[in-house]
């Protein structure tokens, strides 16, 4: 699975560091999310799917 | 699991919508059926009060929506617009219309949210707005490009902070008039209160606390507001952000127990078999927080969204029950005066508190013997660790070691150079209430 951010629609929540920190960070230059890695192993899929799910902005999917 | 299996969700903000989506996701194939009692497509409520009103939506209102217009047909969500829920039947299982249809269900989900309270003599008036819906917020936004004027915002809670904060960023002069003596106090200390809103005068906007607000005054439009103390505020405009009340009132009569909210268990039960309540409208017990209350914030219609699906997926199911529940550290934030403020855990005004701070990141712990919240100001990393705190029951003194250390902590895993500040850390007691 892949992480996939659409940086137009990132608003700067900060929600998927919030729920992943090892997986996003939060750029403080341009507010936007920074995907620290974008082929998460088994153990993180949990974190990620939670990430996605916190988004407001819907800027985030996983992909196959 | 049966085909003919129908859940009813009474409501289409961000729970109800999770109710549908998680319900999907998580395999569920029978009938879903979503009642909305506004007669537009599923918005997202944060927006409404900070980039909807500043102007700053990448896609202007198309931002807002839930889900693009093709998520219902494609998810098989049938979406029922304009359509008011009137009563819960519990004989034949299922939601009465204002209209007088009827609408039977194997299960009903309650997600008709908030109200914002209005306050007697004020609400009407021309001139006096409220935030709570996407109709308040075209309202209000029209309104702030006639100006700039001067607005007057009762209460200094999170909303009409914001709106403050949006309304200054577009010229208006803005004043701020609290009744208690310190901004954001049912939730937070009176130091931390002040903390939140120490951008407020660098964005032109002016609060004032202990006010006694009387009423408004003017002629066929609102003038001034005035205080039990003759004083008075000139307002082109008012805005009241004075909390919000749950929509139970449609439930009077229906045998759920209801007091400020729809009381439930940690999976979402309502007191009838399977009927079940989300989001802003519903009380649950948290087992991170130890509290059973209402909790008005996105990511806690998320979780219960999920909670809900998952436990009727299982209903459906024949196998034993074991249901999920509730046991993360709610969240959320807060954009006031440029700077993201997030919160997690319960926090109330009469806590502990210790403030850290390095440069303009600041993290704050809160609690009794145990840590009960942390707060964080353009920090979110912070937030994350924290609620790993949470989780795991930190004690109050652990959780002010980790503070202490944890506002000067590079922003990044990877190790960006943070500002070489020696953290300040501030001590307040416990404020009698």
């Amino acid at each position: 699975m892949r992480i996939h951010l659409n940086l137009e629609e990132c608003l700067g929540y900060g929600n998927c560091v919030v729920e992943a920190p090892d997986l996003f960070d939060l750029d403080e230059d341009t507010n936007k999310a920074i995907v620290l890695i974008e082929n998460p192993d088994d153990g993180q899929l949990e974190e990620a799917r939670a990430a996605v799910r916190s988004c407001p902005a819907a800027a985030l999917r996983l992909e196959r | 699991m049966s085909r003919s299996e129908r859940v009813l969700i009474v409501g289409a903000s961000v729970a109800g919508v999770s109710v549908a989506e998680e319900l999907r996701e998580q395999g569920f194939n029978g009938e879903i059926v979503l009642l909305s009692d506004e007669d537009c497509e599923p918005y997202d409520r944060p927006p409404l009060s900070k980039q909807f009103l500043a102007g700053t939506l990448p896609a202007g209102r198309q931002s807002l929506a839930l889900r693009d217009s093709g998520w219902y047909e494609k998810n098989n969500v049938c979406l029922r617009l304009s359509t008011k829920a009137a009563k819960v039947t519990t004989d034949i299982l299922g939601v009465r219309t204002a209209d007088d249809e009827h609408f039977p269900a194997d299960h009903v989900v309650i997600a008709t949210g908030a109200s914002a309270r209005t306050l007697p003599g004020w609400s009407g008036l021309p001139g006096v707005l409220v935030l709570r819906t996407l109709r308040d917020a075209d309202v209000l936004a029209a309104c702030l490009e006639r100006g700039p004027g001067r607005l007057v915002v009762l209460g200094a809670g999170f909303i009409g902070l914001e709106v403050a904060t949006a309304a200054a960023d577009a010229g208006w002069v803005v004043q701020v008039l609290e009744r208690a003596d310190a901004p954001l106090s049912r939730v937070l200390p009176p130091a931390l209160g002040r903390l939140c809103v120490e951008g407020a005068v660098g964005h032109n906007v002016q609060i004032d606390y202990s006010m006694d607000v009387l009423e408004p005054a003017g002629g066929d439009i609102v003038q001034e507001v005035r205080l039990r103390d003759g004083r008075t505020f000139p307002a082109d405009l008012i805005v009241l952000g004075v909390g919000v009340v749950p929509n139970t009132g449609w439930l009077e009569g229906s045998g759920l127990e209801c007091h400020d909210g729809v009381v439930c268990d940690g999976s979402g039960r309502t007191t009838e078999p399977r009927v079940w309540a989300v989001g802003d409208v519903a009380r649950w017990p948290n087992s991170v927080t130890e509290q059973h209350i209402r909790v008005e914030q996105w990511q806690t219609a998320r979780d219960h969204g999920r909670i809900v699906a998952g436990a009727i997926s299982q209903c459906t199911s024949t196998e034993p029950l074991d249901l999920p529940v509730w046991d993360t550290a709610p969240y959320f934030w807060s954009d006031l005066f440029g700077r993201k403020v997030q919160l997690s855990g319960h926090a109330s005004p009469d806590m502990n508190s210790v403030i850290t701070r390095t440069g303009k990141r600041v993290v704050a712990v809160l609690g009794d013997d145990r840590l009960r919240a942390v707060l964080a100001i353009d920090h979110p990393r912070a937030i994350a660790v924290g609620r790993r705190l949470l989780s795991r029951g930190a004690t109050f003194s652990e959780g002010v070691e980790w503070a202490k250390g944890a506002a000067s902590a590079s922003p990044k895993p990877a190790g960006r150079v943070a500002n070489a500040v020696t953290p300040e850390t501030l001590t307040t007691p416990p404020q009698a209430l």
